[in-house]
């Protein structure tokens, strides 16, 4: 080998190799671009820093997730959901203006991205998914599967809330967002989100009370 | 009396700070036993958890979506710009056009009996030490073929990857240097580059 370097180093025969350099430093970036605020993660981004995306993605993708779940109730399309979210958060973030936070922005696409899946089915027929529920350790098998079974009874109840009902109760039970939110991302009024909330609880009991137990 | 609106109930649900209508529940049956509904139904609201996916399922998802937005434009880049500079053919077939501009100018320019570089430099050494071997007409000395066969064996990202970029407009401007006589010959040689079967 040194034979043929010294050759080739004085121009007799023609380099047969490649050398290619190349560094893996994402994880780095990722992780100093890790303290920045969500403001500062979109400014980075828009910069060209990919990575800023992964800390958004890593950040937010739980929420997101749990959010889609709500609507559709299986995993699957959840995790489909999830990435879609993320995908055209990721087109549109040229357009994001910080009027609200990256959180709620989020949650806006995320709402709106289930939507259109969920109407694109029937909903009356929407499984109740039981099989992937991860028991609480700190109850016995049939304590935790009795748990499992009413959660994933109320889940289909809140899946045949009207589109609005819905959309308020999941934001608000489950993700502690204001009203002042919850009215910008499905558009009206406090008082409406307010009224909305009051019929979705009153419409989620008598759906409850109406299933055979 | 007037019962508590929906507003109302919703505040006192929530116990918000300020909320009126506690006096009234005192005295109206009814509006307490609306409130004690909504509470049950928020409570089983509450209670029901989303199943915790499995803790491998979230790096999965960040690589799913990571290579989902790596098959986009870039967020800050205008996308038609984006997509110009992502394909790779036209940026290629771009690189190609000029290696092959540059490299007929420089043959031209041997023809016409213009020095080459090295030709240049071998004017002030002694004719012994640099005697220039004859390759199909053309005058080439040892460094020069060593160059040529360098450049022969190197394709577009090798190029790249050592730093070796082509300036925006380099094209032209070796054009513009060219005589008309060289121009035709260009012209010609591309013609019959073009003429070429690929392999």
């Amino acid at each position: 080998m040194m034979e043929g370097i010294d050759q080739v180093w004085a121009g007799r025969i023609r380099p047969q190799w490649t050398v290619k350099v190349t560094s893996d430093d994402r994880p780095d970036r990722q992780a100093s671009l890790a303290g920045l605020d969500d403001r500062g993660l979109v400014a980075a981004c828009r910069a060209g820093h990919h990575e800023a995306f992964d800390v958004i993605v890593e950040r937010h993708r739980r929420a997101v997730y749990r959010l889609c779940y709500r609507f559709v109730g299986n995993h699957e399309d959840a995790s489909d959901l999830t990435q879609d979210v993320f995908l055209r958060a990721y087109r549109a973030l040229r357009r994001f203006k910080g009027d609200s936070s990256l959180g709620t922005w989020l949650y806006r696409i995320g709402v709106n991205v289930s939507l259109n899946r969920v109407s694109a089915r029937t909903l009356p027929g929407e499984p109740i998914e039981v099989r992937d529920q991860v028991p609480d350790g700190g109850d016995d098998p049939a304590t935790a599967l009795l748990r499992s079974e009413r959660s994933a009874r109320v889940r289909a109840a809140i899946t045949r809330l009207p589109r609005k009902q819905r959309v308020t109760l999941i934001l608000r039970v489950y993700h502690e967002l204001p009203h002042q939110e919850i009215a910008e991302i499905v558009g009206g009024s406090v008082g409406a989100v307010k009224a909305n909330f009051f019929h979705a609880l009153k419409n989620l009991r008598k759906l409850l009370a109406d299933e055979p137990t | 009396m007037k019962h508590l609106s929906r507003e109302a109930l919703i505040d006192l649900l929530e116990e918000t700070p300020g909320a009126s209508g506690r006096a009234h529940l005192e005295v109206c049956r009814r509006c307490r036993k609306e409130l004690e509904a909504l509470g049950r139904a928020l409570g089983d609201a509450r209670a029901a958890e989303v199943p915790e996916p499995s803790p491998l399922f979230w790096p999965h998802l960040s690589e799913r979506v990571r290579h989902a937005v790596d098959a986009e434009p870039a967020a800050g880049i205008e996308p038609a710009r984006a997509a110009w500079w992502r394909s790779r053919g036209a940026l290629s077939l771009a690189a190609a056009a000029v290696v092959l501009l540059v490299a007929a100018v420089v043959m031209i320019r041997v023809w016409s009996g213009g020095p080459s570089p090295s030709q240049a430099a071998a004017k002030v050494q002694p004719a012994a030490a640099t005697a220039p071997a004859e390759s199909h007409g053309m005058v080439v000395d040892e460094p020069w073929q060593l160059v040529a066969q360098a450049a022969d064996g190197m394709d577009f990202d090798a190029a790249s990857e050592a730093g070796m970029t082509v300036s925006p407009g380099s094209a032209d401007q070796a054009a513009m240097q060219l005589s008309p006589a060289e121009r035709r010959e260009l012209t010609r040689l591309l013609e019959a580059e073009l003429q070429r079967p690929v392999l």
